[in-house]
């Protein structure tokens, strides 16, 4: 809301209300940078295979909906689902994380992001060989909530969709 | 503090905080116009533009106005629907009021190719280019003024033969 234009004085609880209103907006854009944190630091993790740290990015009752894998409900099963990523050790990857669009709505927000991998590993004939240029392009989508410990992803939802599109699982995944 | 003083710092901390979010909403313009290219959504692309805009994409000319936008991208349409992965990154925002300059460094990662009448997957290419920008404010939303995109790499594209005019930062004044 702008300030009176016509000469007249704003009071005193006038301005402290304005004030709340700017401390609101100032909170918002301060929630935009820490939920970006929250996703690049994720992202780090998952591409340093630190995966016992994963399911502290969560809240208790997120859901996740990864690929082919369908959805698990809470943070003890979103534990199990990143401990079997240890099953599949995939190293020589890079990963970029771009183009976030963020809606935060005080205590929560949505968030689409796209993602990246660049593989340098393939298997030819049961052996690994070094090959450059292999990507995929895939599709965050995410609800977050402010927890007492900061802003944690409430729901993820992830798909490849270049340069081929990941099936969706057998049970459909989560549709929310 | 006195209530002068006080409210001088209102109008400062409003107008910075104005300006911060100026730069998320532009960023999320140009973000969003990018996963509607890369998702070849072309219907909603047109409406990011202002109705005066002009783009200057690669070797097409620039193209003034919705009429003449839209029919880019149609031609872009009709070009087909290429599994390429796009990367938009390093923004530089400036917001001056209701105008903004922006650049950008873009990546397309390709990987299919027509090969003797079928299409072969070779992993490898990309392409670097970069975004240079205007963006205007109208009715309370951001949208591009002017719109400059050019590969820089591997190779640097050279500009358009038919090119009559530069494309200037002033344009998004206009």
């Amino acid at each position: 809301m702008l300030a009176p234009t016509d000469g007249r004085r704003r009071t005193r609880a006038g301005q402290l209300a304005e004030l709340a209103r700017i401390e609101a907006r100032l909170r918002d854009l301060e929630s935009l940078t820490e939920i970006e944190d929250l996703h690049r630091e994720f992202t780090r993790a998952v591409a340093d295979r630190e995966f016992a740290t994963l399911p502290g990015y969560f809240t208790d009752d997120a859901v996740i909906d990864m690929r082919r894998h369908g959805a698990m409900h809470g943070r003890d099963a979103i534990a199990r689902h990143f401990g079997g990523m240890h099953a599949v050790p995939l190293t020589g990857a890079g990963y970029v994380l771009s183009s976030p669009i963020l809606d935060v709505t005080g205590d929560t927000a949505a968030g689409e992001w796209t993602w990246h991998r660049f593989l340098a590993d393939g298997t030819v004939a049961g052996k690994s060989v070094r090959v450059w240029g292999l990507w995929e392009e895939g599709r965050y989508r995410c609800s977050y909530r402010r927890t007492q410990y900061g802003w944690r992803f409430s729901r993820m939802h992830f798909r490849v969709v270049r340069p081929d599109h990941d099936d969706d699982p057998p049970d459909g995944g989560e549709h929310t | 503090m006195t209530d002068d003083e006080l409210e001088a710092q209102l109008v400062t901390l409003r107008a910075r905080v104005q300006t911060l979010e100026d730069v998320e909403a532009i960023k999320k313009l140009h973000r969003t116009y990018i996963r509607r290219l890369a998702d070849r959504q072309w219907h909603d692309m047109v409406d990011m533009f202002t109705a005066d805009a002009v783009a200057d994409l690669r070797q097409h000319g620039p193209r003034h106005g919705h009429a003449e936008i839209a029919e880019l991208f149609a031609s872009m349409r009709a070009a087909g629907n290429p599994p390429d992965g796009y990367v938009l990154s390093s923004p530089v925002i400036d917001v001056d009021a209701d105008l903004a300059t922006g650049t950008w460094t873009w990546h397309r990662h390709l990987c299919e190719f027509p090969v003797m009448g079928s299409v072969l997957r070779v992993f490898g290419p990309w392409w670097e280019g970069r975004y240079r920008c205007t963006y205007r404010r109208e009715d309370g939303q951001w949208k591009f003024a002017t719109m400059v995109f050019r590969l820089v790499a591997p190779d640097c594209e050279p500009e358009p033969a038919s090119a009559p005019e530069a494309v200037t930062s002033d344009a998004g004044a206009h």
